[in-house]
């Protein structure tokens, strides 16, 4: 009885942690998506001159910042915060595997990324992308082992 | 309330941050001058981003309006191709629209945007 109260009690702090941890991936996809949008033409410019991107550049420009905001819904509803942290995860490892090409094709050009993460070099971005990707899988595993322990105790 | 707190107040920095990290737009934008390589007779070809050179062409352009010709943009509206001598070239993105000439015979097309970068344009008679 006491170790299971102790255990709630225990899962309960890790639940803000996982919390924390999904207001932060919301910070950095709502900053990026708003400072995307913020400087449309130059993010455009930046996806004109990636080799990879520039057929679709015209539909990126806009998707990709849409494409992060609906996620910043996704993370900020309580019902759909696991699959937008699937979601982000997802994107944010995408990410990573551009930015990892870039780095070995094309690394003179400058990055699409908005606002301050604009100064970040690609190598310094891959391992960024990388801890958040880290960050997302934790808070996946503390919701989940949350969403176990209240399931397992007894009313 | 307090499940969205975190994630609200996330959201209202993000938006403040972008807003104060975002470049400042500049008062008067540098413009260029692109000229027209395509064929003027293919509404495709002037609506082709790639079909505009900023390498002035041998044709003269005249005040009429019947065939594309040249256009003037802003500097945010056109990016320098590193990969190519880098060469300052229109966004592929602009979504320049072709419309018929003055003349309205059809005969030829002329550009336009919906955007409010192009300053002038002059056609081929």
């Amino acid at each position: 009885m006491r170790a299971g109260i102790k255990n709630i009690v225990k899962s309960g702090r890790l639940l803000l942690l996982a919390d924390l941890i999904n207001a932060l991936i919301i910070l950095l996809l709502a900053y990026a998506a708003a400072s995307k949008l913020w400087d449309y033409y130059g993010f455009a410019q930046v996806l004109d001159q990636s080799p990879l991107l520039k057929p679709y550049a015209n539909v990126l420009a806009w998707a990709l910042p849409a494409l992060e905001l609906a996620i910043v819904v996704l993370l900020l509803l309580p019902i759909t915060r696991l699959r937008g942290l699937y979601v982000s995860a997802s994107l944010l490892i995408a990410f990573a595997l551009y930015l990892s090409y870039m780095v070995l094709f094309a690394p003179h050009l400058p990055c699409g990324c908005g606002g301050v993460l604009k100064s970040l070099s690609w190598r310094q971005h891959i391992f960024f992308n990388l801890f958040f990707v880290g960050l997302a899988f934790a808070a996946i595993y503390i919701y989940r082992r949350y969403k176990t322990t209240v399931s397992e105790s007894p009313p | 309330m307090k499940n969205y707190f975190l994630g609200l107040a996330a959201i209202i920095i993000a938006i403040g941050a972008a807003a104060y990290t975002s470049p400042e737009v500049k008062v008067k934008p540098q413009s260029y001058t692109f000229y027209f390589t395509g064929n003027p007779l293919l509404d495709t070809d002037v609506a082709d981003e790639s079909k505009w050179s900023i390498t002035p062409t041998e044709n003269e352009c005249e005040e009429e309006d019947n065939k594309a010709c040249q256009i003037v943009v802003d500097d945010n509206q056109t990016f320098v191709d590193v990969n190519d001598g880098n060469k300052r070239k229109l966004l592929s993105t602009l979504g320049i629209i072709a419309v018929a000439g003055a003349d309205g015979s059809g005969n030829g097309y002329v550009p336009k945007m919906p955007h409010t970068g192009i300053s002038s344009s002059k056609g081929r008679p």
